[in-house]
């Protein structure tokens, strides 16, 4: 019984990442509709300036978070000056190879400025658990998950309850119409955009403290978070939450329970979108 | 004739006839750690056999490629290196699977190949009828019987009875796995649990939560730098009680020795910076000097170590007929960072260099790492847990 | 033309039917011969070396092209790195299992095109990011299951060695992956020249028209999985067999499946050239990086990505386009 209370906990405790790293691409993708290939790379950013600020400044990481968000923000805006912008009215697939190539500069960029080793950071807080009885409630994953809940939160308001949010809607529905009653379509898709870099780069932070920083770290999670605002539905942000509990409770489930099952909780997590997005495509209006 | 002076008038220029070495590296992509290291051992290499007078009386020449760790990249560059460069031998290689994609060029034109890295047992089967293939760094299991000779060391000294093992699901962490349990098994260890997981996950609780029900004494993971950090702190949280938490990937992540997770923490290495053997500290000054650095990637000094016995090899040879030059290499018996250098047979091939008996086992203690075992090489008594 | 339809508001670009004309088809068959004749071309002490470079490039231009003509039924796919795959593990077994390599190719290559009749058919009514990423995900189990298969079937997460293809000539080997190139490329004139062309395009740009217009989508999205599939498998048929080993983590690796993407937008989509002539140009633009940039050619390479798609939106074959030229093939 412990054994199954503690493999629940573990595997919320790992949804909570999932959800940090889905959080900024939903609204990028879900939202606003832009594909963007190269999200794992401004969470890379915000994971190795982490480790930046603790390993040659000596600043905590957790405290320099608001400090690297507004950096990144300011590198998405970039991004979006000189290149998101200008293929916005062209089809999806440029837009995916656009930011592929983004996704490969800035990759490479890191492995050429920093080299490929992992970093790790020093806390004194790394290890630090809640203990109920028997059961163990690791801090750092805790707060990535709480800090995932509100950031999702707080995306949800914005979107239904600010007039910023209303034309990020607006916006997202129909960009011509949304011109047409005067929106400035251009800086609402400035202000998504960053937006979502700069949660990618807070989700970096707590992926710096949790696992490591290196050039690569971006790939395994923005992918896995593709997956996951897809199978909660585009434009689904509480589905994000809903979405990365359930694989990660699955996936731990598999890997306490099933033998060998570490080497297929891929495939779990992998066959429930794939059986998700089937079910709902067949059940779906026509 | 025409060709014949024109060729002539180039080797002039080059250098008439210096000796040509190819290095196939991966400089960038997967492997770009271990290969970047490599590079910086060659360099230094031949700054020295080059103040030394060089090779067959000219100063040696190194030509460096990228193979980018991908097999679809490597195979032209080591056809580019033997066809258009024209090098005379090769060295370099650290991938697996790159090795046994450049294994049918180089039977093709019987290339000279002094190779560092490479440890999967498939890549001995692909060079297994290569004459002239001389294999430095240890097959995989000479590895794993350095590690079952520790592990006994425990069991005698330490009461160490129960394993648990997780390896990573790749072909790094999957090689050989089985045998790997059965040699345990039969060594009269109990391995309580088998566990696969996901390098770079960063998903170590079920896996950790598995091994408290199992109680193992040494719990042995098979993976990469990025799953050092998570799992020891899965292991803090969990509050899972180890006598040892020992891991073999093939580098540590940089500034973990600082961090107190790490204590304690014991790993598998070919060579340490802070060895005391007598041509480590050699290199490591010389390193330091060239650099300013230290560096703790063995492909370092095993790149080193590699140039060097070749340059050797072919002076002695005093040719660079590959026939020659591969019946002086197998004589090489000098000593190295990593102790003695030999060539016998491995299980395979013809010219295995180091094995078993060059790893060493070493500990997180105090912010460096500490070569613990083979008990005369210790400079510090390892902890054990329980 | 009846496939004449609407998609977000821009006419159709499909050109109405047209015969083969000599214009359209001239720079095709000029790359073709090119290509053909690229071993006899006195390229000197150089000419090993380009012979390797230009067998992966043939490869890369086979799933391209396979990749696009399954883009041209709307189906923007992510799993042409499971098929690639499957074409590599299949013809390994096959192999073990005793069958001589010239049946066991074509044979790899029917069974990866079977096993995408399943996923066209599951997938039927996805579309857009959901289609993609069921297929990423498709392609992600398959891996998995082929990694935790037991050693003994499939080399299990080590891989398998594969015997060398055609003895390991590395001319002969390269005539049969022009051979499969030229066969692609009759393959995807073929669906282009005939009414296969039109379904497809009207699937693409609206399945409730194509529907209105008695298109037998069903049909038509399985025929395009089952054509791409199979054309892809044949590439990682001659993949194996010129590195003679493959692992699960490298043969379905996301990158199988991006860079058959990424060569035909690069090269211009919807068309036979294109991903070709994007093949070719993409990997002579990162060998000429890799050698005068040498350490971090792949930020150049990334930012010529970027350049590009900014510049010539659609692909190479848009420097085309202007020109006052027939259809594109």
């Amino acid at each position: 019984m412990d054994l199954f209370a503690q493999t629940l906990v573990n595997g919320l405790l790992q949804s909570g990442l999932y959800a940090l790293v889905a959080s900024g691409l939903a609204l990028a993708v879900g939202v606003v509709g832009i594909v963007n290939f190269a999200h794992g790379e401004y969470l890379m950013i915000g994971a190795f300036l982490a480790w930046a600020g603790s390993a040659l400044l000596g600043v905590d990481p957790l405290l320099s978070l608001p400090v690297i968000a507004v950096a990144v923000y300011g590198v998405g805006a970039l991004t979006y000056r000189v290149s998101i912008r200008h293929v916005l009215l062209a089809p999806e697939l440029n837009q995916m190879l656009l930011t592929f190539g983004l996704g490969i500069l800035l990759q490479n960029l890191a492995l050429m400025l920093l080299g490929g080793n992992t970093r790790t950071v020093s806390t004194p807080y790394q290890a630090s658990s809640l203990q109920l009885g028997e059961l163990s409630v690791g801090g750092p994953k805790a707060l990535a998950f709480g800090l995932a809940a509100a950031l999702l939160g707080a995306l949800y308001f914005t979107l239904y309850r600010t007039t910023l949010g209303r034309q990020m809607r607006a916006v997202a529905q129909n960009r011509r119409g949304a011109q047409l009653i005067g929106i400035d379509v251009d800086r609402v898709y400035l202000i998504a955009f960053s937006v979502s870099c700069a949660l990618a780069a807070v989700a970096g932070v707590l992926v710096s403290v949790l696992l490591f920083a290196s050039p690569t770290v971006g790939l395994v999670f923005a992918l896995k978070a593709f997956a996951i605002i897809v199978m909660a539905g585009l434009g689904n942000l509480t589905g994000v939450l809903w979405a990365s509990a359930l694989l990660g409770v699955s996936e731990a489930l598999v890997q306490t329970y099933v033998p060998g099952g570490g080497g297929w909780s891929d495939a779990v997590f992998f066959l429930m979108i794939f059986g998700t997005l089937v079910l709902r495509s067949y059940r779906g209006a026509r | 004739m025409k060709t014949l002076l024109m060729t002539g008038v180039l080797l002039a220029l080059s250098g008439a006839g210096a000796v040509k070495v190819g290095v196939l590296l991966p400089l960038s992509g997967g492997g770009s750690v271990s290969g970047q290291a490599a590079k910086n051992g060659y360099q230094l290499a031949l700054d020295e056999i080059n103040r030394a007078g060089g090779v067959l009386g000219k100063p040696l020449e190194l030509e460096f490629a990228d193979d980018g760790s991908a097999p679809a990249k490597a195979v032209p560059e080591f056809v580019k290196l033997v066809t258009v460069e024209k090098v005379d031998f090769m060295a370099g290689g650290v991938s697996s699977a790159t090795s046994i994609a450049i294994s049918g060029p180089a039977k093709q034109y019987g290339t000279f190949m002094a190779w560092i890295g490479a440890a999967a047992v498939p890549v001995e089967d692909a060079f297994a009828d290569h004459p002239y293939f001389f294999h430095y760094h240890p097959w995989s299991y000479y590895n794993f019987e350095a590690i079952l000779g520790y592990f006994k060391y425990l069991k005698t000294y330490k009461k160490a009875k129960n394993i648990a093992i997780a390896y990573e699901d790749g072909p790094f962490g999957s090689a050989g796995i089985d045998a790997t349990v059965d040699a345990f098994r039969k060594a009269g260890f109990n391995v309580v649990l088998t566990e696969k997981f996901k390098t770079g996950s960063g998903n170590f609780g079920p896996l950790v939560s598995k091994a408290k029900a199992a109680k193992p004494d040494i719990l042995y993971w098979v993976g990469y730098d990025t799953d050092a950090l998570p799992l020891a702190t899965e292991i803090r949280q969990q509050n899972l009680q180890l006598g040892l938490l020992y891991g073999t990937p093939p580098s540590w992540p940089v500034g973990f020795e600082k961090n107190k997770l790490a204590d304690n923490v014991a790993g598998l290495s070919l060579w340490l910076s802070s060895s005391p053997n007598k041509d480590s500290r050699t290199f490591v000054a010389a390193y330091r000097k060239k650099y300013g650095t230290v560096t703790d990637e063995y492909f370092a000094p095993l790149a080193y170590v590699n140039l060097k016995t070749l340059a050797a090899a072919i002076n002695a040879a005093g040719t660079t007929d590959k026939a020659k030059v591969a019946a002086e290499m197998a004589k090489t018996n000098v000593s190295t960072p990593f102790g003695q250098l030999t060539f016998s047979p491995s299980l395979k091939t013809k010219y295995q260099g180091f094995k078993a008996g060059n790893w060493l086992h070493f500990q997180y203690l105090g912010d460096a790492r500490v070569p613990v075992f083979p008990i005369k090489f210790a400079q510090k008594p390892m902890v054990y847990g329980k | 033309m009846s496939a004449r339809n609407v998609e977000g508001g821009t006419p159709v670009r499909a050109a109405p039917r047209r015969e083969l004309t000599l214009g359209a088809a001239l720079p095709l068959l000029a790359f073709l011969a090119l290509a053909a004749l690229f071993p006899f071309l006195p390229l000197g002490s150089r000419a090993e070396f380009l012979l390797q470079i230009a067998f992966f490039t043939l490869v890369a231009g086979i799933m391209a092209l396979s990749w696009d003509i399954l883009a041209r039924s709307g189906q923007v796919s992510l799993a042409h790195a499971a098929f690639y795959g499957l074409g590599a593990y299949g013809y390994a077994l096959l192999l073990k299992a005793g069958l001589p390599w010239a049946l066991a190719m074509p044979v790899a290559a029917l069974l990866a095109g079977g096993a995408s009749l399943i996923l066209g058919a599951v997938t039927m009514r996805l579309s857009g990011m959901y289609f993609a990423i069921a297929t990423l995900a498709f392609t992600e189990v398959v891996r998995t299951i082929i990694q935790n298969l037991p050693e003994s079937v499939a080399g299990g997460a080590t891989g398998l060695l594969v015997p060398a293809l055609l003895g390991g000539n590395s001319r002969a080997q390269y005539a049969l992956a022009w051979g499969l190139l030229a066969f692609t490329v009759l393959v995807s004139l073929a669906v282009r020249l005939t009414r296969l062309h039109f379904a497809f395009a009207a699937i693409r740009q609206g399945e409730e028209t194509a529907r209105v217009l008695g298109v037998s989508i069903v049909r038509f999205k399985l025929l395009a999985f089952f054509i791409s599939s199979s054309l892809a498998a044949l590439a990682g048929v001659l993949y194996a067999g010129k590195t003679f080993f493959i692992n699960p983590l490298e043969t379905f690796s996301l990158a199988n499946s991006i860079a058959p993407l990424t060569t035909s937008i690069f090269g211009g989509l919807y068309t036979t050239l294109g991903p070709v002539l994007g093949a070719g140009v993409l990997r002579v633009a990162e060998e000429l990086l890799h050698n005068s940039v040498k350490n971090g050619y792949l930020v150049v390479y990334g930012l010529v990505l970027m350049l590009s798609i900014l510049w010539l939106p659609r692909g190479l074959m848009g420097l085309r386009r202007n020109k006052k030229h027939g259809g594109d093939l």
